[in-house]
């Protein structure tokens, strides 16, 4: 009986961490009339576009600071597959990549539109799976535009094994280091392995058209008792 | 020499002859919306009777969007949905995303030509050669809840050489659909034969485009007969 009871005082005074689950809910980057921010990302190169070991860092961005709201970070390439090519003999046309991303993590401000009346100060999910899809176009063999879709899903921490993310969002390409450094007010390049910033070639873009889903989260809620209650509920 | 000189000027005649029938080609050149060089724009696509988001039939419209009126710049109009593949399913328990490869057939892209490829025509109709979306839906509980796109359209211009060829890509988004009423200021509903009216769809915005124009021959300057003579001179 002296278990039970243990086991019951742990699990109230474990509770409490558990208290501020993000909200479920859908929720829409402002360029489609939500209150999510767009951003920008950044992907280095491993040496080269679309390469294994490729890594995303990508930010929100408010018109003037990275990473206030949301920021999904080091999910790195495992591999590419070509769904579509139309470029012709004089390298005029389209090519369309599935590609899949590995390992990775989601992190969210508490003051995000998840956060509801009660939040965490920020909250940390591990990305279960990432795909994207590139189309990039071609002029004359030269890639002169790319746009993406990412689509993504991942498990908060802390919180009950169901309390999950889906996001999809739309992407366009805007440089890369063949044509000059990394500019002012995106990500840093980073790599993989340790998840930290890194020195290599990359290319950055920015992200709109956000559709970013919480679901299965539950906030355990807690119930004050006095010991004597607790007693009561085992009496022999 | 002189029989040298009359080949020479009757070459250029010729050549200058043969290209002027191409002087009001669109410009070769790479065109961006994030450059500000011509506007993103807005879709609504129809459903054919008894379809929906995800079924054959459906007839794309979209045209760029100033902010206060539609096709100024450009319009894709009536590339009908011929195939919708699976290409990935990450659907677990009602929850995830599906991305579907979806074939379009037919129509036409419209380029004004007071865009920046423009070069003297009032505008220039592309006839539609190949029309693919990759579609990636995102479900909650086995409804949709969003959904993002990527757009690939390739076209050779009408009243130019086959060489004379746009490439344009993009982004998608799905923003509503039927039976919610379509919003005012978003391309109308057609139907497979072009004509306006049809009546359910979805609709959402088309951003982040890139157009390619490739082929096209260059724009030729006039010259007189005395300054063609005086490139030739003993």
């Amino acid at each position: 009986m002296k278990a039970v009871i243990l086991i019951l005082l742990s699990v109230l005074i474990s509770a409490p961490a558990l208290a501020d689950a993000p909200e479920n809910g859908t929720y829409t980057s402002t360029d489609l009339g939500g209150l999510m921010l767009p951003g920008r990302y950044s992907e280095s190169w491993f040496p080269g576009p679309l390469a294994v070991n490729n890594t995303l860092n990508e930010q929100s961005w408010d018109g003037a600071t990275l990473a206030t709201q949301w920021h999904w970070y080091c999910p790195w390439i495992l591999g590419k597959l070509l769904l579509l090519n139309t470029v012709n003999g004089a390298g005029n046309g389209q090519k369309i990549w599935k590609v899949t991303y590995t390992g990775g993590y989601c992190w969210l401000d508490g003051g995000g539109p998840w956060g509801g009346s009660n939040p965490d100060p920020s909250y940390l999910a591990d990305i279960n799976t990432w795909v994207a899809i590139v189309t990039e176009t071609y002029a004359n063999f030269v890639e002169v535009g790319t746009v993406r879709n990412h689509n993504a899903s991942a498990t908060f921490r802390n919180y009950n094994d169901e309390c999950m993310s889906l996001s999809v969002t739309n992407i366009e390409k805007l440089g890369d280091t063949n044509d000059g450094p990394l500019p002012a007010g995106y990500p840093l390049f980073w790599d993989w392995v340790p998840c930290a910033v890194t020195a290599t070639p990359g290319e950055w873009g920015d992200i709109d058209s956000i559709t970013f889903t919480i679901l299965g989260c539950e906030t355990v809620s807690v119930q004050e008792k006095s010991w004597g209650a607790v007693k009561a509920l085992y009496r022999d | 020499m002189r029989n040298a000189i009359l080949i020479s000027i009757l070459t250029v005649v010729l050549a200058v002859g043969a290209v002027s029938v191409y002087a009001d080609a669109p410009l070769n050149g790479t065109y961006k919306t994030s450059d500000g060089d011509f506007d993103e724009g807005r879709e609504a696509s129809s459903w054919a009777a008894g379809g929906g988001y995800l079924s054959t039939g459906g007839v794309l419209h979209a045209e760029s969007w100033d902010g206060a009126a539609l096709g100024g710049d450009w319009k894709i109009a009536c590339p009908q949905v011929v195939a919708v593949s699976l290409v990935a399913d990450l659907v677990f328990g009602g929850n995830g995303h599906r991305i579907y490869k979806i074939d379009y057939a037919g129509g036409t892209i419209e380029l004004d030509g007071g865009g920046p490829w423009g070069n003297g025509d009032p505008t220039y109709i592309g006839i539609i050669d190949t029309y693919t979306e990759i579609r990636t839906v995102q479900f909650v509980g086995g409804a949709k809840v969003g959904a993002v796109s990527d757009h690939s359209v390739t076209a050779h211009l009408q009243g130019y050489p086959e060489t004379c060829m746009t490439w344009g890509i993009g982004n998608g988004a799905w923003l509503g659909e039927s039976p919610t009423a379509k919003p005012a200021n978003y391309p109308t509903w057609l139907f497979p034969d072009c004509a306006a009216g049809a009546p359910s769809g979805h609709w959402g915005p088309f951003s982040d485009m890139t157009i390619s124009v490739t082929g096209c021959a260059v724009a030729t300057q006039e010259a007189t007969w005395g300054s063609v003579k005086a490139l030739y001179r003993d």
